[in-house]
């Protein structure tokens, strides 16, 4: 696993890339039918601890930033972002899909691999599209604020994934720090 | 904010040496193509530089390490030098259409990368057949393989191999399809997937090992339960399957 993380971030280094969008522990498999199971390594809360402590170490002594995605609870493609009106897209259709989790599941699955995410001191989490006990992930305080950045207490910046941020103060104060690609828009 | 964001850039020492950045990958944005950026980029350095060193023994290796077996019934692993090798299944030959195809589905040929983020392209890919055929002419086998599952699946196997007695073990190759923003609809295998299995299943006094969403399972008769089609998907790399 460090081997190849390491070979990874060769590569990704090579091509002039500061950081890797990898590795993923979120999706972490709660549903077989889930578009995006196939990118992480397991739906083993342990075994992808261990892959993703391993791979992040490999990407970063190569001198790549590595980026642990998603976080948290992005078990489902089908509406993880909010359905918008085509034609006047300011208008919102639907909602994005919400996770609940409670506080056992939370720590004990879903978490979990983040934890030794954290531990091999991944550089940066990417925040996920969909909501979390109803909040947007990427302005959830409980989850970036509470859970990542003070329970775990990771020193690294959180980046949104791509149109994932919707307001803007309200995402810095829950503990938003980038915003990618840039710009605020109707994205989904 | 700042603090966060900056510290890795220096840590990593990212701020000393750090090679620029390869200009083809600018075409490669496909969230923010050329035609709306906002600044005249300019990009130096080598264009398409090959950043492959030893990796593909690197992939061969690991893909042999990250392979589980569940279970093998009666001993059948590891095959003991067969020399007649039958392969069934749209998994196993070359994609026919072309060798750049990227977040397309299509049915004829191994698939080795799924759709979305997480996706790859391969400068080249070993495709199943091709392994099973190099590994078979070891021993002086022979391979027998029929890749097309609507076929297979309408056809009674004795008419579609050479009879020149049972193989010694038929290797069954299907694959599904996944990718981001979608979810599977069911939990069966893509392009008849399940109606190959049906067919070669009776057959198996055989062994017969197959290879669906990338997880091999072990007939030896039409009792043997056919319960691992539903495993979460992984898609191997360019050389994982030559691990075999």
């Amino acid at each position: 696993m460090y081997e190849r993380g390491l070979a990874m971030g060769h590569e990704s280094k090579g091509k002039g890339s500061h950081i890797l969008l990898g590795p993923v522990a979120g999706p972490l498999g709660r549903a077989a039918y889930a578009g995006r199971n196939w990118e992480g390594f397991s739906s083993d809360p342990y075994l992808s601890g261990i892959a993703m402590e391993n791979t992040i170490q490999g990407h970063q002594d190569a001198g790549v930033q590595a980026c642990a995605k998603h976080w948290v609870g992005n078990e489902q493609e089908i509406q993880r972002n909010p359905i918008y009106d085509q034609n006047v897209t300011t208008v919102k259709l639907s909602g994005a899909i919400s996770s609940s989790l409670d506080d056992p599941t939370m720590h004990e699955l879903y978490m979990w691999p983040f934890a030794n995410a954290v531990r091999a001191r991944v550089a940066s989490v990417m925040c996920a599209y969909q909501r979390v006990n109803g909040s947007h992930a990427c302005q959830n305080s409980a989850t970036q604020n509470g859970l990542l950045k003070t329970e775990l207490g990771f020193q690294g910046y959180i980046m949104s994934d791509w149109g994932a941020t919707h307001p803007g103060v309200a995402s810095i104060e829950a503990g938003l720090d980038m915003n990618m690609p840039s710009g605020l828009g109707p994205y989904g | 904010m700042a603090v966060r964001i900056m510290t890795p850039y220096f840590w990593l020492n990212q701020d000393q040496g750090f090679p620029s950045i390869d200009p083809s990958t600018g075409n490669l944005d496909t969230f923010s193509p050329r035609s709306v950026w906002t600044r005249n980029w300019t990009f130096i350095g080598e264009r398409s530089r090959d950043v492959r060193a030893n990796h593909g023994g690197l992939i061969r290796r690991h893909g042999a390490a990250g392979a589980v077996l569940l279970k093998n019934y009666n001993g059948t692993l590891p095959l003991k030098a067969p020399k007649n090798v039958a392969v069934f299944g749209n998994d196993a030959g070359e994609p026919t259409l072309s060798s750049v195809l990227n977040q397309v589905i299509f049915e004829h040929g191994t698939l080795a990368a799924g759709g979305g983020s997480g996706t790859g392209q391969h400068t080249y890919l070993v495709r199943p057949l091709q392994a099973l055929q190099a590994r078979a002419k070891q021993d002086d086998g022979i391979v027998q393989y029929w890749l097309n599952n609507t076929v297979i699946a309408a056809s009674n196997i004795s008419t579609l191999l050479i009879s020149r007695g049972q193989p010694d073990v038929c290797i069954v190759m299907l694959k599904t399809w996944a990718r981001e923003g979608e979810d599977r609809a069911h939990h069966d295998v893509d392009w008849n997937g399940n109606d190959v299995l049906e067919m070669l299943r009776p057959t198996a006094a055989t062994p017969l090992l197959s290879h669906t969403h990338r997880a091999w399972t072990l007939y030896l008769g039409p009792t043997t339960p056919m319960s691992l089609r539903s495993l979460p998907l992984i898609f191997p790399a360019r050389r994982v399957v030559t691990a075999w």
